[in-house]
């Protein structure tokens, strides 16, 4: 009983291979049976996707060497106009504090010119005076 | 109602008779076969995906629009290991297909007729076959006629039949195509093929 119910879904299922075996062999021979044209196109088509990639591939070393040049003279470049726009300021700024301090200026010379005066003060002479 | 349905004409007389098809040999499907780099993958399947593609557009050269857009797309998939990449390619060309359609839909309507399979040499590509001519016109036709009665199928249907039969992925890899779950695919496919069987009787 079960055997008969199951020789039409086998035969079915024979009968699906079958075509479906006849239909992809002409879709085979289709495929096989472009034209030259259409093959070239098809290959052309593929060259421009795969050129930029390519491009870009070959491309790659000579962009990071220009980049890695580009940086470093921009660093330089900056760098230096970094330590020329520095050094004036840092100038100028002890200028102002020289000419700031304009009234003590004169007694830091004149103890940096006398060393006795030191001496003097660490003597005992000095202590006494402090202590009058 | 399929809107395809009403543009196709009835195949010639001709066509009828359908050459036997050679016994060739096992042809290894490059699809199938491992490519490991993107690269070789799309240059075999290119030709393939033509065909599919002239199968929904019946336009050369929105066929080849198609398969250029779609290899386009894929190359952001390289990191993608090699066996995804024949299930994505197909997605990627179904979905071009459809808005292609879309486009040549809204835009032709109303201008001129869509082209035919049966029209000949506009619609099928097919070489020259200077060495049999009379077998190569017999194929031709045949395939002419096989073209005709899938582009008729909807859409959905189509493309279960052209994944799952011609091009030969399995149901997982064809529902991962065509973006829905493996039971739509056998629905779909079963129905392109009885709808194909009552068309394409002699085919068996």
């Amino acid at each position: 009983m079960n055997e008969d119910r199951q020789h039409p879904t086998r035969d079915n299922q024979r009968s699906d291979d079958d075509f479906d075996r006849a239909l992809r062999a002409r879709h085979r021979e289709a495929v096989a049976s472009l034209s030259p044209r259409v093959r070239a196109q098809l290959q052309q088509r593929l060259r421009t996707v795969q050129a930029p990639v390519a491009g870009m591939r070959r491309r790659h070393p000579a962009w990071t060497l220009a980049a890695a040049c580009s940086l470093a003279v921009v660093l330089a470049v900056g760098l230096h106009r970094r330590d020329a726009d520095d050094n004036p300021t840092r100038v100028s700024a002890a200028n102002a504090a020289i000419t700031g301090s304009n009234d003590n200026g004169e007694l830091i010379a004149t103890l940096d010119e006398a060393p006795d005066l030191y001496l003097w003060l660490a003597s005992d002479d000095a202590n006494r005076i402090l202590s009058e | 109602m399929h809107a395809d349905a009403d543009r196709d004409p009835q195949p010639s007389a001709n066509a009828g008779a359908v050459a036997p098809v050679p016994t060739a040999p096992a042809v290894l499907d490059p699809t199938q076969a491992a490519a490991t780099t993107l690269e070789d993958f799309l240059s075999g399947v290119g030709t393939r995906a033509f065909r599919f593609a002239e199968l929904g557009l019946r336009q050369r050269e929105d066929a080849l629009d198609a398969v250029q857009d779609a290899m386009m797309r894929m190359l952001g998939y390289r990191e993608r290991p090699p066996e995804e990449w024949t299930p994505l390619f197909w997605s990627i060309l179904r979905r071009r297909i459809v808005d292609l359609q879309r486009r040549s839909a809204f835009r032709l309507r109303w201008l001129q007729p869509a082209p035919t399979h049966a029209d000949g040499d506009d619609v099928i590509d097919w070489a020259d076959g200077r060495a049999d001519p009379s077998r190569h016109q017999d194929n031709r036709e045949a395939y002419a006629r096989m073209a005709t009665a899938l582009s008729a199928l909807p859409r959905r249907q189509r493309e279960a039949f052209s994944l799952r039969v011609l091009e030969e992925l399995d149901v997982a890899q064809t529902a991962q195509a065509m973006g829905c779950s493996e039971g739509s695919v056998k629905t779909h496919l079963s129905r392109a093929r009885d709808t194909l069987k009552r068309q394409l009787e002699d085919f068996r």
